[in-house]
């Protein structure tokens, strides 16, 4: 039997070369049958994780759309617009912050929005759409 | 109604029972749209105060804790 770490290490490797076939169809099988599990698990992983590896997720990101777009980029032009206009109108109906700032710097000169004003504007808006709603 | 904070929770308050169903649409409408008005006027005042170049305090926008003497401020700690 090995004792120390490095015989160990050795020793595991020398037994998984040997065995490298029938340990892939092991975990394949594995696999397969606990999709839904190894799934769940790998993604509270990328949760816990995500601040962690925020540098590594962007970069794996961040090459995988150059992959994509070189690919197909048509349709990757599509989706993009699909997705942009999606994010505007969560925008709009979220009413986040800088849709609102957006609404108070309209046709101004003003180029800061105290946040006090803001959410008095968020709230008018409330309730203005809660009527419209309504009547409707 | 003397600063934007009590404009806020005036229209927050509005906003729920206009949920709950205690007030009138017309009358919670009315309310917000002089709170319009009285937000514009604070923008315009802004936008004044943008093109002269200058940055006072405007004591509609400022709350109550920025208004309250340092004293008074620190005796509340």
């Amino acid at each position: 039997m090995p004792k120390t770490i490095e015989e160990k290490k050795a020793y595991l490797k020398e037994y998984y070369v040997k065995n490298k076939e029938r340990i892939k169809e092991k975990r394949k099988i594995y696999q397969t049958k606990n999709r839904e599990k190894i799934n769940q698990q790998s993604k509270e992983w990328a949760k816990k994780n995500f601040e962690k590896n925020m540098d590594k997720v962007r970069e794996v990101r961040r090459l995988k759309k150059i992959k994509y777009k070189a690919k197909d980029p048509q349709r990757y032009n599509e989706l993009l617009k699909k997705w942009n206009l999606k994010c505007q109108r969560a925008v709009v109906e979220e009413l986040k912050d800088s849709y609102v700032q957006r609404l108070l710097k309209r046709h101004s000169v003003i180029k800061e929005v105290p946040q006090e004003l803001v959410e008095a504007k968020r709230l008018q808006i409330l309730i203005r759409r809660f009527i419209n709603e309504k009547r409707n | 109604m003397k600063n934007v904070t009590e404009l806020r929770e005036q229209l927050s308050q509005v906003f729920y029972e206009l949920r709950n169903n205690t007030v009138k649409h017309t009358d919670a409408a009315e309310l917000a749209n002089i709170a319009g008005k009285m937000i514009n006027s604070a923008k315009v005042q802004l936008e004044y105060y943008a093109l002269r170049k200058e940055t006072p305090t405007i004591s509609f926008l400022a709350s109550e804790e920025a208004l309250l003497p340092r004293k008074a401020k620190n005796e509340s700690k």
